[in-house]
């Protein structure tokens, strides 16, 4: 492949997107009429770019039930506008701020659980003392 | 309803209005799904991120001053949710993984196309995704990007490259 198929490829990527202008267009046909491997290319590029509107297009064909999905969610948040128990709890156990507590949280009974443990050492250890 | 503009069905919506906001689900929520699947190159994530997108948008649409702009306000919403589960995340699940044996994708011919997409780098493929779910306009990702209509058209010209590369290699 020289360097002119290589700028030619680019324009074959613009030609299947559409973005490419008409004046190119016209240069690309050309050299497509006498490229074999440009031609291949392109018609590789165009075979993908069917594939990905099929993919594309099968997700749509259930957009409909997702949304319905979150229109039956926000009928679900109360009147208020608030959110209800069940999302309300959902949202506080997910939230940052509920991680950070949680983290908080298990520093201090760690922490807790060492001075506990030293200070009945220290007392043992007076016990101990005292006992001898 | 369905009529009216984004600003008015906004302003209904702040008023607490759930059938507004249901309207301005079904105009925006592909949109936005689109711009998940991109970032996230996960169906079942897409689809779990989109749908707090849309609830978060309706309990923050007080906050919305510029109501005709709902439409880039909720794909903020959604890319940053997107961020938040990218950082939680290390790796991403495979994209196709969950589409296995779904009802209605009863072949898997589109196996190694969305294994491809998973693997394109997050800067082309969400471009990519994109201008399948935004009819094909380029004008309107790079808006929603704020990213120049030359800048699209470079990164799906990449996102293009490198899908086939990939796809060749991989046997396709």
């Amino acid at each position: 492949m020289n360097s002119g198929c290589q700028k030619m490829r680019e324009r074959i990527a613009d030609l299947v997107s559409g973005f490419l202008a008409d004046a190119e267009r016209q240069t690309l046909q050309e050299h497509l009429g006498e490229c074999c491997g440009c031609r291949e290319y392109a018609e590789a590029l165009e075979k993908e770019d069917r594939l990905l509107s099929g993919l594309f297009g099968s997700f749509d064909s259930s957009v409909t039930a997702r949304q319905d999905a979150v229109i039956d969610a926000i009928n679900r948040l109360n009147a208020s506008g608030r959110i209800g128990v069940f999302e309300a709890c959902r949202a506080i156990v997910y939230s940052s701020l509920a991680r950070h507590a949680a983290a908080a949280a298990i520093i201090v009974v760690v922490a807790l659980y060492f001075v506990i443990t030293l200070s009945w050492i220290s007392q043992i250890n007076e016990c101990i003392e005292l006992c001898l | 309803m369905n009529g009216f503009s984004d600003d008015i069905l906004v302003a209904a919506s702040a008023r607490g209005d759930k059938g507004a906001y249901g309207i301005l689900v079904r105009r925006h929520y592909s949109r936005v799904f689109g711009v998940c699947l991109g970032m996230l190159g996960n169906v079942a994530d897409a689809e779990d991120i989109a749908q707090d997108t849309m609830l978060k948008g309706f309990l923050q649409i007080k906050r919305l001053r510029r109501t005709e702009r709902f439409d880039s306000w909720v794909l903020q919403i959604a890319k940053n949710l997107c961020v938040d589960v990218l950082r939680r995340r290390k790796h991403i699940k495979a994209f196709a993984a969950e589409q296995c044996g779904r009802p209605g994708d009863a072949t898997n011919e589109y196996h190694d196309l969305q294994e491809a997409i998973r693997q394109l780098p997050k800067e082309f493929r969400l471009p990519l995704v994109m201008y399948y779910f935004d009819n094909k306009s380029a004008k309107a990702i790079a808006e929603k990007l704020n990213i120049s209509h030359s800048g699209v058209c470079q990164r799906i010209r990449v996102a293009r490259k490198l899908l086939h590369e990939l796809l060749t290699e991989g046997g396709a």
